[in-house]
This record gives C-alpha cells, sequence and structure tokens, in this order.
C-alpha cells in the first residue's frame, strides 16, 4: 500500500519512470475495458493512449477517496464514453417489451472463453455496447447512464434489453453452429 | 422469474468473465504516450517561454517608459532665467548683478535672485551656447545685453536701456546647462513653439560622452551544476538507477571563462559576446558496471532473461577488458587493460535488477565545450555603479570527452561518453553589475543562469538538460 502511495505520488511529481510502472501495472486491465467498450482493437488502442494520457494529467486530483484503480477505471470508461459521445449522437427510442429474452432450457453460452464473449460484445452496435457495458458489467445505474450518454432513462432500458437480445441471439447462433460441427466432426 | 434468472444468468456470465479481463496492449502504445507527454511538456514550455518573453518585453516598455518620461521631465527642467534692469523693475542697487531666476513656469512665481556668480560653475560653455542659438534664430541675435563667458565667469553688461530678458536654459541630467530660447520681449507664441521645438531636438544635441562604445576583456566564473528534474525518459531512469545504485552523480563544479567583447549599441542597449571554455563533469562512487559491452542495453531492453546474474560466490573475478556504464548523460564505453581485476559485490540473483556492483570505485565523466555566447544587456541605472539585465542564447561546442574508472586511486578503465551531442545550445538570464575603474577599465560582475535549450545527448533515452548558475566577473577595456 505504501509501495502504490509512493508510486502515485512520484507520477504526481511527473517522474517519468513512476509513471512507466504506473502504466506497466495497470495497462493490462485498462485495455480490458477499452476493448469492451470500442468496436475494434485499434480503437481501443486510441483510448487507452486517450485514457492514460488523461491519467496521468489528472492524477494530481486524487486524493485517495476510493480505491485507486476504481478511480482509473472511471477515467478509462469515460474516456471512452467522451469518444463514444463525439462519434455516435443518434438518439433512438424504442420499446423495450419487444426485446423480452425467452427462456432457453440450454445454458448454450456457458463455454465460451472471454475471448469470444468480448469479441461478442464488441460487435454490438455502439449504443448497445455502451448501455451493455455500463449496466451489465461495469454496475452503472440506468440514471447514470442516461445522464452520461445523455439519453433518457426509458432508452437506456431499451437499449439494453436489445443488447442482451442480440447477445442470446448470437450466443444461441455459435452453440448451434458449434454442435453442427461437433457432428459433422 | 425465470425469465429474470435468465437475464441476470447473461449478464453475470458477461460480467464475471469481463469484468476483470486483462489484455496486455501492445509496446507502442506506451511509446505513444511518452511522446504525446513530451510533445505537451514542451508546448508547455513554449507557452512559458512567450509568456516569460512578453513579460520581459512589456518591462523593457515599462523601462523605457520610465526613461523616456524622467528624459522629458528632466528636459523640462529648465531654469527661466530673467535679467532686467533695475529701473524697470526697481530693484535695489545691491541686486544689480543679480539675475532673476524661475524654476519651471517663469509667470507663476516671483523670480528668485540668484549672483551671477553663484550661477557660473551652472553655466559653462555658456558663450558657445549663446553663438549657437544666434545662429539657430536670427530673431535672437539683436538683443540688448551682452553676455559673456569665461571660464565659470559670466560677465553681463548692460547695454543701454533694458528690457525684460529671458533666457531659457535646461538642465540635462549631469550635462552643462544647454541654452533653449532667450528673448528680449515677453513670450509670443511663436516663440514658444521654438521653445517646445528646442525641447523635442534637445536630446541630440547633448554632447556625446567621449568614451569609446568598445570592451574587450577576460572574464570567469565557477559553474554550479543542477539537473532539472523529471528529463530523463523511462529506459534512461532505469537503466541509471541500476546502474548506479540509485544514486545521483555528484556534479563537480569546474571553472570556466575566456574572452568577452562588448559593443555599446546605444546608451542603454549592449551586446556581448566571446568565447569561453567550459566543461560539464560528475562523479560517481560505488558504480554498477556490466562487462558485457554494447549488447548489454539492448539486451537489458528486449530480453527478459538476462537480467540473471551467472555466478555468485566470487567476490573477486578477472573481467573482460570492455565495460559499459550507463549515466544520466549517456552510455560510458571503457577499455580496460587484459587482466584487470575490480572487487566485486553485491550481486542479486534473484533480483531483475542484479548487477555487478564495484567496491572502492570512482567513475569520473568530463565534458568540455567551447561557449560562443550572444547576449544583449538593457541597463537600468547609470550611476557610479551601473546595474543592467541581460539575456541571450550561447552556442556550444564539443572539444573533450572521456571517462574513467578509478579503483582506489588507480585509473583502471578510460574511454568516452557515447552520443554526446557535438553542438548544443543553451539560453542565459541574469543581471549584472559594472564599475568603471578610471576612464578605460571597467569591472563587472554578472550572476546569471543558463539552461540548456537541448539535450547533452542525441540519444533520446538519454535527454537532459542541466542548467548551470555562475558569478561571471570581468574585466574590460574601454576603447
Amino acid at each position: 500500500m505504501e509501495e502504490l502511495t509512493q508510486l502515485i505520488e512520484d507520477c504526481k511529481l511527473g517522474k517519468r519512470n513512476a509513471q512507466a510502472r504506473l502504466y506497466q501495472q495497470y495497462a493490462p486491465v485498462l485495455f480490458g475495458i477499452c476493448l469492451r467498450y470500442s468496436r475494434d482493437q485499434t480503437e481501443a488502442e486510441d483510448t487507452l493512449h486517450e485514457g492514460f494520457i488523461t491519467i496521468l494529467n489528472k492524477i494530481g486530483q486524487y486524493a485517495y477517496k476510493g480505491s485507486f484503480e476504481g478511480w482509473l477505471k472511471r477515467i478509462m470508461i469515460n474516456t471512452s464514453l467522451e469518444k463514444f459521445r463525439n462519434r455516435y449522437r443518434l438518439q433512438i427510442v424504442e420499446d423495450i417489451s419487444k426485446y423480452d429474452i425467452e427462456p432457453s432450457e440450454n445454458d448454450v453460452y456457458s463455454d465460451l472463453n472471454t475471448e469470444t464473449l468480448l469479441k461478442l460484445v464488441s460487435e454490438l452496435p455502439p449504443r448497445y455496447r455502451m448501455v451493455f457495458n455500463m449496466y451489465a458489467i461495469d454496475g452503472y445505474s440506468h440514471n447514470e447512464i442516461s445522464e452520461q450518454l445523455g439519453i433518457a432513462i426509458g432508452t437506456s432500458k431499451s437499449n439494453l434489453a436489445r443488447a442482451r437480445k442480440i447477445l442470446q441471439e448470437r450466443i444461441i447462433e455459435m452453440g448451434f453452429l458449434e454442435k453442427i460441427y461437433a457432428k459433422e466432426q | 422469474m425465470q425469465k429474470n434468472n435468465k437475464i441476470e444468468s447473461i449478464d453475470q456470465h458477461f460480467s464475471s468473465k469481463l469484468s476483470n479481463h486483462k489484455v496486455v496492449p501492445p509496446p507502442e502504445i506506451w511509446e505513444g504516450i511518452v511522446a504525446e507527454m513530451d510533445t505537451r511538456k514542451r508546448k508547455k514550455r513554449a507557452i512559458w517561454i512567450i509568456a516569460l518573453s512578453s513579460a520581459a518585453s512589456l518591462l523593457l516598455a515599462f523601462l523605457a517608459g520610465w526613461y523616456f518620461s524622467e528624459n522629458i521631465s528632466e528636459t523640462e527642467n529648465q531654469v527661466a532665467i530673467e535679467m532686467f534692469s533695475n529701473q524697470d523693475k526697481g530693484v535695489n542697487a545691491q541686486d544689480e548683478n543679480k539675475i532673476g531666476i524661475h524654476k519651471n513656469d517663469a509667470d507663476a512665481n516671483p523670480p528668485e535672485m540668484v549672483s551671477i556668480n553663484e550661477l557660473a560653475p551652472d553655466v559653462q560653455q555658456f558663450d558657445n551656447l549663446i553663438k549657437t542659438s544666434d545662429s539657430k534664430n536670427n530673431k535672437n541675435q539683436n538683443h540688448d545685453i551682452r553676455i559673456e563667458a569665461s571660464g565659470s565667469e559670466i560677465k553681463a553688461e548692460k547695454l543701454g536701456v533694458l528690457k525684460p530678458l529671458k533666457i531659457f536654459l535646461s538642465k540635462t541630467g549631469n550635462h552643462s546647462p544647454q541654452l533653449i530660447a532667450m528673448n528680449t520681449d515677453e513670450f509670443s507664441d511663436y516663440d514658444r513653439k521654438i521653445i517646445e521645438a528646442n525641447l523635442r531636438n534637445m536630446p541630440k544635441e547633448i554632447p556625446r560622452e567621449n568614451k569609446g562604445a568598445w570592451l574587450v576583456g577576460l572574464q570567469a566564473s565557477p559553474a554550479y551544476r543542477f539537473e532539472q528534474g523529471s528529463t530523463q525518459t523511462e529506459k534512461a531512469d532505469i537503466i541509471y538507477s541500476v546502474n548506479q545504485t540509485g544514486r545521483a552523480p555528484k556534479y563537480i563544479t569546474n571553472m570556466t571563462g575566456g574572452v568577452k567583447f562588448e559593443y555599446k549599441t546605444g546608451k542603454r542597449f549592449s551586446i556581448q559576446s566571446g568565447v569561453n571554455y567550459g566543461e560539464i563533469a560528475q562523479s560517481n562512487g560505488n558504480v554498477g558496471v556490466s562487462f558485457l559491452g554494447h549488447n548489454w542495453l539492448n539486451d537489458y531492453i528486449n530480453s527478459d532473461e538476462f537480467y540473471y546474474a551467472g555466478e555468485t560466490e566470487k567476490n573477486s573475478v578477472p573481467v573482460p577488458n570492455n565495460a559499459v556504464v550507463a549515466t544520466n548523460i549517456g552510455l560510458a564505453n571503457i577499455e580496460m587493460p587484459e587482466g584487470t581485476q575490480i572487487e566485486l559485490t553485491n550481486r542479486e540473483p534473484e533480483s531483475n535488477y542484479a548487477s555487478e556492483i564495484i567496491q572502492n570505485t570512482e567513475f569520473e565523466q568530463q565534458a568540455g565545450y567551447i561557449e560562443v555566447p550572444l547576449i544583449m544587456t538593457y541597463t537600468i541605472l547609470q550611476k557610479r555603479i551601473g546595474l543592467y539585465v541581460l539575456g541571450g542564447i550561447n552556442t556550444n561546442f564539443l572539444t573533450s570527452n572521456s571517462v574513467e574508472l578509478v579503483n582506489n586511486n588507480e585509473v583502471v578503465g578510460s574511454g568516452k561518453i557515447e552520443g554526446l551531442n557535438p553542438l548544443t545550445f543553451s539560453s542565459s538570464l541574469g543581471m549584472g553589475l559594472n564599475y568603471s575603474l578610471g576612464s578605460h577599465f571597467n569591472l563587472s560582475v554578472e550572476p546569471t543562469m543558463k539552461i540548456m535549450l537541448n539535450s547533452l545527448n542525441s540519444e533520446a533515452i538519454y535527454e537532459t538538460r542541466p542548467y548551470t548558475v555562475g558569478i561571471y566577473t570581468a574585466l574590460l577595456y574601454r576603447f
């Protein structure tokens, strides 16, 4: 803990060596976030670049309130959202009920690995990807999502439902295909 | 219920696998971040330089304004000398050899009576001034009084019936009073315009001091060196800490000096130049040395396996004749005679930062430079001791470069620092005091700070821009 505090203080002083160590320590988890919020690797790399510069510039404001990693993650999520806001401004309001998920007897996606799940998330339409990441993975409420993305709470809910629906369909589709492949072999 | 469970199951499934998912980003991202941070730092520095330059310009403008306004007020501090006949003014007989003096406003106050002899020391060359005035202003040629100045004496001789005669003199600084107008009548508007015109032209008529504009001499100063913080890049920082056990190098204070020229371009400004020799020298104790030559650096950066030391049991081993030490100003490549033995200790096989630390060893580095400055000075005070500010650019040519490994007072290896820039630039900022020693010699003392504008080393990982502070003392001959 003292070591982390020292590292943060060195970063506040702008010591390049400390900044490098901070990057080495936290870049993997932050890049994981960037990949979830981005449509592809290139966009994720851009976000990491931009977000980490923001972290280095704002680290002087970190007042040891709450987890440091949480603070870093929030900056990276905010950077992703900022990029999203700048790129996609179209708002869609939809009826949530049409995206109700039908119960499935088979847990077809339990065997899917992390890379596949990441790919499924990144392939979601941009807004759905944002909302799904924020709500399902990073624990934002619909209220917070609506503020962050500048959309109505209803829109956030419908986007989430739509995202889940797409993911479920894709997973079932993939499970189905896997079964076909298994039979063929 | 089942539907809700299903939804939660989807969310949880993704969350459990993705919330802390770690992916090592490609290495070039950090390089991009470093490059952008450096660019931002440079821009920030440029903004500071612009802001400081603007502030300096404003200060100079203020000083210039202050100086010129002071000059004008000095010029306006003319003395109205009213000469009149005792008949006209009814003055007492004992006042006959006195003249009336008005300061600033000739009409506002009654004239103060001052004897001509009292005034005389202040009115040298009065005779010449009258002649100058006569030749410029025909209107004043036929005045009713003849004034003769001889040495410190002024004689006023009545020529017939006198009308009031007003003579305006101007005292500018320490210069002799200057005649700016004289009249036998009350001043007309036309006369006042002449006076104003004369006032404007006054500074041009002040005779130049009979001193030369060139100065040449010798100067010297101790140069105290400091390192700027956070200028080293990531790799240099790591290498530096590994190889020098985290200790900062001990900077050696050198004398710097050479020939100095100065040319006075005007009353306030002058340009300085010359040729100086200076050194950047530093020493380290107990340095860590890698004996694997140049490949060591690349291996260190690119290989994860390299850090592990091979042997741990020996405290004294023969070493190869080529050693490399990474320092804050560059990579030092040292040649040692075959069979040289150096006492080694402190091997740390488990540590990623293992290196062989040499005991009782001093590592000395020296880089010599010829410096050609181009400095502008601005004089603030022109008293017996003058005060001025200075600023400018220095061009530094690398002339020597050496490193020595000294073990138990014996030089066991020597070589060079690699990658030192042959040409570097620094800025100078300081202030100076000068004192005239007789009519031709001048002593100046200039506390000055010099900041490197580019890195000492051309390799990006050894970026270092030290700054030095010195008290440059010069003895100059004026001609």
